[in-house]
């Protein structure tokens, strides 16, 4: 433990030194730029959700001096002494003209109003047209809820992950699957966070609906590119999913009923303007109803909850201090199925895993611009399978919780935006315990328990050197330990790890590393502007991950254990570069984009043939990493204002991956590169709002892609009376592709009546014109007739939907 | 909003959810038209060594391409012997009757526990195959064979006695590393051996009319043709008694049930050969699928390493006994629901039919019958 401690402090140091170093000149530049005597500054938020408004214009008309306010909603305009008259706007909000009389440093926090005549521009990405010109990011979307609440939605339940696949380079292996695919990236290479605290299954029921409760949500950012130097542990993308502050000024109660959850939300100030509280909970209860049905589902359980819990306390102008607390839970029972993976045919087995996350964060602003922030976070993570039938009855439960603590100090300027923190995570995995029932044959099972830490640090600057010219270059250090008790074995170098291949056990005690792995983490984003519309961006990150979830089908089962790196499982490493080319016309009413990006793995993980990933004391044994690479092009046009938006993306993209030969005898297809379950080459999304009147809107989406791998079998032959296919490769064929139109119509209140109580009808159909999307495709094994494949669609006919939500 | 309002809508919604549960159930499964190319050609070798005389024998064919019907090319004119670790040799010759079927020169000739049996083939065009080598292990006996009720819901009754589990219990040896595979025989005594079909007074329609009885005893021979990879490893339950292992699941019918029982000790290699068979033969596709895996069998090719070989050299101790499973539950508290083969009752005791020797029907007493 101290050498751990000596270790760390040992590498930060000369870290910690450059970035002083580096704070305290950047200051002194600061300092010595400013001539102008007073500042203007205050926040610009939302008269009704007191969220900060990022991206609105404060003018001085008097001196044409000018800023836009920061993603805090915070804006800070230097000027002379006199008389001025401040102009904030922002789209689809009233402007306001206040006049000011500067003889001091004024705070001027101002509140904007939604401007009902302005409805019509239904601002399709919550930051404002010209971001993606401006900044210097590439691969950045930010949806927000209201735009998600316009996208049709399956069954009526609107639904975070499922509107982010309307998004460029973002995939998934079907319908129903849990989890997302973002350029190429398997789904647990997705860091998801929800209000700073990670998720680790972002599904309810299997992956029919995501665990973000829309009521709850502010906003959605998915970094796909250029990711920030803030965020690591994963190498693919950065989901960072924001909650909502609660209303610090009045109270509101809200929620809805759909045909598969209801919803009811409450957000009420306890001290007006200092301390409020939001709670909203949905929950599908509705599983008594396949007591309905014919008796092959009267067994059925499907059932999920969750509730989502935040706090925010103000105690001043320049301190914050927030709660969240989020708890889902989802019961899933099929009347029969057996766990062929475990070798114990069950006659039902009930699968359950919860959520529990929570976080603690205080913001500090310490002046004008730069501001503290101390983040405390847990994330527990449960899954449990249960089998009652009496000789083979068992409870197997898996966990994984996380703890990390993280401080981020952030100073913004007008040529320089300077960040650095550190964060700590501690991890304790739980891979599969497995309790027998009273009366069970079945032994006791209990995997020993994995313990680890990540820490990391990082630095972060964007200079902004001309208006054509920005880059933002940060470097991360991340240090990871896999911690003892532990039990590692030793295998002959570049043998393969098969038990006869083991030289030594090694043991180690509480508290003692028994692997560390560590390294830099570079991130580097530039743009150049050939004009005010016109953009060329480019990008370069390299992410380590150190926790990975072990599974081998195709779509992930939430019963699915993680794993951490340890002495034999090498951390994966991936570099991404990208290249973009933004265009804006027509006054930013159309948005342009062309991305490239190719993206090269090392440690890309993979599986023995028939792994046993559930009861393996040895996982390093089930897993063999090969080399992974991802490539595509993302073109995108976007329509922002009017009364029609919406966008249009293209998709090419391609993710393979390759297994060393020397595998040979335990992997079926090595040494070539074969297609990810994932690997879709050709996407193509459309999405429509259409405001037909002041509080109706039509909305469509149709997406196009090209089917998901599979392997067909080549030959067959019998053995003991069953067929057994022969697959001489993996993934080479594809399904059909997959083709969808949904529509809704949005029924909103007419915002010229004011009335306490809000209702929004949404009616939508999912699949509109019943297209039977392959959802499997599988052979009919008779040994006496011809094998022909079939093909089984789950979501086969048009689902119409009816949903009612309410607010007052 | 008021209360009946709220009323409403609950009901409007239960409505709307069956309607959402109509259509998940009429989900479709519909043919399709995939490419898959018919390259795979490779020996197919099903061989089993074991300590009870007569199951000795090696099967050798080619493997079909997956979509076409299912044609089964034998491979004769090959040599194949099977050679211990003191170098003794026992020859297998093709039969006259079954092309592809190689049986030992020495019909009596049985496997010796702790010996290592090595299969060789040297095939027409002179391909030479070998096995790995496999250690015959002893098996432990059978402790108990016996059913359990199946107790199901039916649309009219209720809930009705259905059937049997067919269970068994046996002893692991405190050893690790120990595997199984379980198969089974059902016998079935025959009241006649032949059935006339003709056109009833005042029907129309050709029927099962008559039922000649049998000149010799006849037994219908039953065995296990699908899902036979009955096998488990001793990890989870190493030295502990292995208990309600499941066997075989068999329909209500108030007679006794005649089974026999074959227990194998086989080798780590043949487990994940049976596990491996079994899961790719219950893949169905499914996005929850594990990813396909290569079928290693314990032969190779030792004169081209490029050719395929399937298949599994099986080198077992069979331990193998036979019961009447009493089909009478000891007290009627439910209804039962009858399954049985047509009775013979009818059988014309004065036109006899011989009983026909065939894989499916015979005039030997089965080993363990005692009625």
């Amino acid at each position: 433990m101290i050498t751990t401690i000596y270790m760390i402090r040992k590498l930060l140091t000369p870290f910690l030194f450059v970035l002083s170093t580096f704070f305290f000149f950047f200051l002194q530049a600061q300092e010595a730029g400013q001539t102008q005597s007073f500042t203007v500054y205050g926040n610009v938020v939302d008269s009704l959700t007191q969220e900060p408004i990022s991206g609105a214009a404060v003018f001085l008309t008097e001196s044409r001096a000018g800023t836009y306010t920061d993603k805090k909603g915070f804006y800070g305009i230097p000027t002379p002494a006199g008389a001025f008259t401040l102009r904030i706007s922002y789209l689809g909000y009233a402007a306001k003209v206040i006049p000011i009389q500067v003889d001091k440093n004024v705070i001027m926090d101002v509140v904007l109003s939604k401007d009902a005549k302005f409805l019509e521009e239904v601002t399709v990405i919550s930051s404002k047209p010209e971001e993606n010109i401006r900044s210097t990011e590439t691969g950045v979307a930010q949806l927000s809820i209201r735009s998600i609440r316009k996208i049709p939605a399956f069954m009526g339940e609107i639904d975070v992950v499922r509107s982010l696949q309307m998004l460029p380079g973002v995939s998934t292996v079907g319908e129903g699957a849990t989890g997302l695919n973002v350029r190429g990236g398997s789904i647990d290479q997705n860091l998801v966070l929800m209000d700073d605290a990670p998720v680790f299954n972002s599904s309810h029921l299997f992956g029919f609906f995501s665990i973000f409760n829309p009521d709850a949500v502010r906003d959605v950012t998915l970094s796909r590119g250029g990711v920030s130097a803030e965020y690591g542990g994963r190498t693919s993308s950065v989901l960072d999913v924001k909650l909502k502050d609660p209303d610090l000024e009045k109270s509101s109660f809200y929620g809805g009923i759909g045909m598969i959850s209801n919803r009811l939300g409450l957000e009420v100030p306890l001290i007006k303007n200092r301390l409020a509280i939001l709670i909203s909970g949905r929950g599908s209860f509705n599983d008594f109803l396949f007591k309905l049905g014919p008796e092959s589902i009267q067994g059925t359980v499907a059932n999920f909850y969750d509730l989502t819990g935040k706090i925010l306390f103000k105690p001043s102008e320049k301190t914050r201090l927030s709660y969240t607390s989020y708890n889902s839970f989802d019961a899933f029972k099929l009347p029969s199925d057996s766990l062929n993976t475990v070798n114990v045919n069950a006659s039902s087995s009930r699968y359950e895993y919860r959520t529990y996350n929570q976080t603690l964060r205080f913001n500090w602003f310490v002046s004008k611009n730069a501001s503290l922030t101390l983040t405390g976070v847990q994330s527990i993570y449960k899954a449990n399978t249960a089998v009652p039938d009496s000789s083979i009855a068992f409870d197997l439960s898996s966990g994984i919780r996380l703890r990390a603590l993280k401080a981020r100090y952030v100073h913004t300027g007008e040529k320089n935006n300077l960040s650095f923190g550190l964060e700590s995570t501690n991890y304790q995995i739980d891979p599969n315990q497995l309790v027998p029932g009273p009366y069970s044959n079945i032994l006791a099972i209990d995997i020993q328990r994995e313990l680890a830490r990540e820490s990391a640090a990082y630095l972060e600057n964007e200079w902004k050197f001309s208006p054509q010219f920005s880059v933002i270059a940060g470097l991360r250090y991340s240090f990871f330990q896999r911690l003892g008790a532990d039990t590692v074995y030793r295998y002959a170098p570049e043998a393969i790890r098969i038990d006869e291949n083991v030289e030594e056990t090694q043991v180690f005690s509480k508290g003692t590393a028994s692997k560390t792995y560590g390294g830099i983490e570079p991130r580097l984003s530039l743009r150049y502007s050939l004009n005010e519309n016109t953009s060329i961006k480019a990008s370069y990150n390299r992410m380590r991950q150190y926790v990975q979830l072990i599974s081998n089908t195709t779509a992930a089962l939430p019963t699915a254990r993680w794993g951490t790196s340890d002495l034999n499982i090498l951390p994966q490493i991936a570099d991404q570069v990208s290249l973009g080319f933004f265009k804006n016309l027509e006054e930013n009413r159309w948005e342009t984009s062309a991305e490239l990006y190719y993206r090269q793995s090392q440690n890309f993980p993979d599986y023995r043939d028939l792994a046993d990933l559930i009861f393996s004391k040895n996982l390093e044994q089930e897993i063999i990493q090969g080399e992974g690479k991802a490539y595509g092009l993302e073109l995108m046009a976007r329509k922002n204002t009017g009364f029609l938006t919406g966008w249009v993306t293209y998709t090419y993209a391609r993710t393979q991956i390759k297994v060393d030969p020397r595998y040979k005898s335990i992997h079926n297809y090595t040494g070539a590169w074969y297609p990810a379950n994932y690997d879709k080459p050709h996407t193509m999304n459309v999405m429509m709002n259409y405001r037909t009147a002041i509080n109706v809107t039509l909305s469509a989406n149709f997406t196009y892609s090209t089917g998901r791998p599979a392997t067909y079998p080549y030959g067959r032959f019998i053995a003991a009376g069953n067929t057994v296919p022969l697959y001489p490769n993996r993934n080479l064929q594809r399904i059909p592709d997959y083709h969808r139109l949904d529509l809704a119509l949005i029924v909103e209140p007419n915002p010229n009546r004011i009335r306490k109580w809000k209702g929004t009808w949404v009616l939508s159909v999912y699949n509109l014109y019943g297209r039977k999307n392959a959802y499997s495709i599988y052979f009919a094994l008779n040994q006496r007739k011809q094998t022909n494949a079939n093909k089984l669609a789950i979501f086969g006919s048009a689902f119409p939907s009816l949903t009612y939500n309410f607010k007052f | 909003m008021n209360i009946p309002a709220f009323a409403k809508l609950r009901k409007w919604k239960s409505l709307c959810l069956l309607l959402f549960l109509g259509a998940s159930l009429s989900t479709c499964v519909n043919p399709l038209e995939v490419g898959v190319p018919d390259e795979m050609q490779g020996l197919v070798v099903n061989a089993s060594l074991t300590t009870y005389p007569g199951l000795q024998e090696v099967r050798l064919y080619k493997s079909a391409a997956f979509t076409t019907r299912a044609l089964y090319y034998a491979v004769t004119n090959a040599q194949v012997w099977v050679e211990d670790e003191l170098g003794q040799r026992q020859f297998f010759f093709e039969s006259v009757k079954n092309s592809g079927i190689y049986l030992p020169q020495n019909r009596n000739f049985v496997g010796e526990i702790g010996r290592t049996y090595v299969l060789h083939i040297r095939t027409s065009d002179n391909q030479t195959f070998a096995s790995k080598p496999e250690k015959l292990k002893e098996t432990p006996p059978i402790k108990k064979i016996y059913p359990e009720a199946i107790i199901s819901e039916d649309p009219v009754s209720g809930q009705v006695l259905s059937g049997y589990k067919i269970l068994l219990d046996t002893d692991d040896p405190a050893s690790k590393g120990d595997y199984y595979r379980w198969s089974w025989v059902h016998y079935e005594r025959q009241g006649y051996c032949f059935t006339f079909d003709g056109i009833p007074f005042g029907g129309n329609l050709a029927t099962r009319i008559g039922f000649a009885c049998c000149e010799t005893e006849c037994w219908d021979i039953h065995r296990c043709y699908l899902n036979c990879t009955n096998v488990l490893s001793d990890a989870l339950i190493n030295g502990r008694s292995i208990s309600r292992q499941p066997l075989h699941s068999i329909p209500y019918c108030p007679r006794d049930y005649y089974i026999e029982v074959q227990q194998r000790s086989i080798s780590r290699d043949a487990y994940n050969y049976w596990r491996t068979v079994d899961q790719l033969s219950s893949n169905n596709g499914s996005i929850f699928d594990a990813a396909p895996a290569a079928v290693r069998g314990n032969i190779s090719c030792t004169s081209d390493s490029t050719l395929q070989v399937y298949g599994l050299f099986e080198v077992a101790d069979i331990y193998e006994t036979g019961v009447f499973i009493d089909r009478i539950p000891a007290q009627f508290t439910i209804p039962t629901l009858f399954t049985c083969e047509p009775t013979p009752i009818s059988a014309n005791p004065f036109e006899c039919r011989p009983c026909v020797e065939s894989a499916f029907r015979t005039r030997i007493k089965p080993k363990y019958w005692t009625k």
